[in-house]
């Protein structure tokens, strides 16, 4: 005789022997194991007229509570063996699943509109993917009460994405503070919030998500009206908090508290500020120990590119302020600095110390700012993606103020013998319309050196217009070389 | 004797168990092909196959199917020191894999989902229930209904009130 298989882990959807074990398990598998059971022999009297279920006419679909109960509610059944052997055997369906099979498969369900269909398939159904559902993502035109009972619908969201963009602003079906309460108080498990254009939310709302202990990543994109303090408020109870990311709130200005704090108490590993003219890059100086723990920076300042071509301050400069450099930003990886204005030779840094402290980093994108490529590749070996965005500028040389672009070909040189991880260079040129070495500040041939010296599978050139049919050859040899996109390049013909 | 059984032991089986199905019907696997079912291999751990392994909840059809897939993927441990064998097999198991959940009629696809469930394999429990998910993709209500004969228990009200529910969600 083979085998005892009842000593193994018992299956929801089996019909089990041991009386003991049924009171060994939990309440959900129990409630399973009765609807499958019901389900089988609701199949086995299949030449009766088929019965409705009994509980079907007393749940209502809008509470999800009253739900689970129409399980429970079914008459006590016979026990019935699986697919006995002597009776015909009844076709195994979808309704044969245990619960815990439905959820592996509503878990492999990407996408949210399939979701929904699912949802009004089956009572059964709807209650299992209201308990499951991790994430919704929402537009316009959703009135405070409904939104009420979708937060009541599903409990455990993990995610959730409010999109107002394209709506107009006076429109009023907009989320406000009270909508944002309701979520935070009944969606507690929540870890990763995105409200985008969402005017009706100010501080008061933004506040009620520190009912979210569990936030890990925020997102706030164009939200006028929230202030400093209302982030520093939020940032009290969100003490998980380590992915943030801000972009176009120019409600956050003046004070840096909540970058103090968070430097001081937070455990931000992302943080991304983009466009927000209330936040200077001297302000994140004041982020402190926070640096320490972060693995990815950006920051996109938010001005004309215009101010890039000519002589320029960055208005948040103060001459009598001291500034501290001595940031310690060992674990960055990921950083992105855009259209920040800096002076090479005066006192006016900012962030352009940045890229050159971080010895981890490896990936770096730099729009529209110099920074002295040779000391950066000499401390950035790890580098595998850089990205450079270049506008030409004023450069003091031997003979004289040059005009011409930052990347020279000793800073090609330099990349090409540092960085020998370097897998992924982009570079874009503005305003170079018909120049020519040694306007450009390197040569085609220096590029196709660095090609060589590196292992770069991809490169990309936007705007390259010095860049010819030689420059092609000269890459074509290139020993590992998969990818290059050229973009607005005039030069290269089809030969 | 000996040849056979240094076969036997480069197969990377070694010991042969015999698995018996609900309907009587005996398969002669090696422990390595058996042990992809952790359920088994829980048994083998305890000693107690012996005697052959009785699954009293799998048809001998079904059974036919999930030792042929468990024959094809054992080989992918032994098959990973050869980086060149290694890959030209995963393109043959992938391969494989699609026309065995492609070809299954829904009763049988069931089936075969309860039974790798049962007997707890992993990666044709996640294949199969992947392919009921791929199979709900992009249908209405109506048309999961039909595809997996699900009785509609909603009054016309209550569905009604789901739909107006539903529709704020935009999709990504």
């Amino acid at each position: 005789m083979g085998p005892n298989l009842a000593s193994y882990p018992a299956q929801p959807n089996k019909v089990q022997q041991e009386p003991d074990r049924h009171r060994r398990e939990g309440t959900r598998r129990r409630r399973a194991r009765v609807r499958a059971r019901w389900s089988v022999e609701r199949y086995t009297r299949e030449s009766n007229p088929p019965a409705l279920p009994p509980a079907c006419a007393a749940a209502t679909s809008s509470s999800v509570a009253s739900a689970p109960a129409l399980f429970f509610s079914a008459p006590p059944l016979p026990l019935l063996c699986y697919a006995p052997r002597n009776n015909p055997k009844p076709a195994v369906s979808f309704e044969h699943l245990s619960e815990e099979l439905i959820i592996k498969i509503l878990k492999k369900i990407t996408r949210t509109s399939d979701l929904n269909s699912l949802s009004l398939v089956s009572k059964q159904l709807y209650t299992i993917d209201a308990e499951q559902r991790a994430a919704i993502r929402l537009g316009c035109g959703l009135a405070t009460e409904d939104f009420l009972a979708l937060c009541s619908r599903f409990p455990n969201l993990l995610k959730v994405e409010i999109d107002y963009s394209g709506s107009t602003p006076g429109n009023g079906n907009h989320i406000d503070n009270q909508g944002l309460f309701v979520l935070s108080s009944c969606c507690t498990l929540l870890n990763d919030i995105t409200l985008t254009f969402c005017s009706k939310i100010n501080d008061a709302g933004i506040v009620c998500l520190s009912y979210c202990k569990k936030l890990i990543s925020l997102k706030l994109n164009s939200l006028p009206e929230v202030t400093s303090s209302g982030l520093l408020m939020l940032f009290f109870g969100c003490k998980a908090l380590s992915s943030l990311f801000i972009n176009d709130c120019k409600g956050i200005a003046g004070s840096t508290e909540w970058l103090e704090y968070l430097g001081t108490d937070g455990s931000l590993e992302e943080l991304v500020v983009n466009n927000c003219q209330g936040i200077s890059q001297y302000d994140f100086l004041k982020f402190g120990r926070g640096w320490m723990k972060l693995k990815k920076f950006e920051f996109e300042n938010k001005e004309s590119l215009w101010k890039h071509f000519g002589p320029s301050h960055d208005s948040s400069y103060n001459a009598n302020c001291v500034y501290k450099y001595d940031l310690c930003c060992q674990n960055l990886e990921d950083l992105r600095l855009a259209r920040l204005i800096t002076e090479p030779e005066g006192p006016e840094i900012g962030l352009r110390f940045l890229p050159r402290k971080c010895k981890a980093l490896e990936r770096l994108c730099l729009e529209y700012m110099l920074t002295d490529m040779i000391v950066l590749s000499q401390s950035c070996k790890n580098l595998k993606s850089i990205s450079l965005w270049m506008i030409p500028g004023l450069f003091h040389e031997p003979d004289g103020i040059v005009f011409r672009m930052g990347l020279t070909e000793e800073s090609l040189e330099a990349l090409a013998n540092n960085c020998h991880l370097l897998q992924d260079v982009e570079l874009v040129f503005t305003g170079v319309e018909h120049w020519k070495p040694p306007e450009i500040g390197f040569t085609q041939e220096g590029l196709v050196k660095l090609m060589h010296y590196c292992p770069i599978r991809a490169l990309t050139l936007n705007g390259a217009l010095f860049f010819n049919d030689k420059g092609m050859k000269g890459l074509s040899s290139a020993p590992f070389l998969e990818t290059h996109s050229l973009i607005d390049s005039k030069e290269i013909t089809d030969y | 004797m000996a040849a056979a059984a240094a076969e036997a032991t480069t197969d990377g089986g070694g010991k042969m168990i015999i698995l018996i199905s609900a309907d009587g019907k005996r398969f002669e696997v090696t422990e390595a092909v058996a042990s992809q079912s952790q359920l088994i291999s829980n048994m083998i751990e305890d000693d107690c196959t012996e005697n052959g392994v009785r699954l009293p909840n799998v048809d001998g059809d079904i059974l036919t199917m999930v030792v042929d897939y468990c024959n094809m993927h054992a080989g992918d441990a032994a098959a990973a020191g050869d980086t060149m064998k290694a890959s030209s097999t995963e393109e043959e198991l992938k391969k494989f894999d699609a026309e065995l959940v492609q070809a299954l009629e829904n009763p049988v696809l069931f089936k075969l989902i309860l039974a790798a469930n049962f007997l707890n394999i992993k990666s044709l429990l996640d294949m199969t229930c992947q392919r009921v998910a791929d199979m709900m993709s992009g249908k209405t209500p109506e048309q999961m209904r039909e595809t997996f004969s699900i009785e509609n228990d909603f009054t016309p009200e209550e569905e009604a009130a789901i739909r107006q529910e539903n529709a704020w969600a935009f999709d990504d």
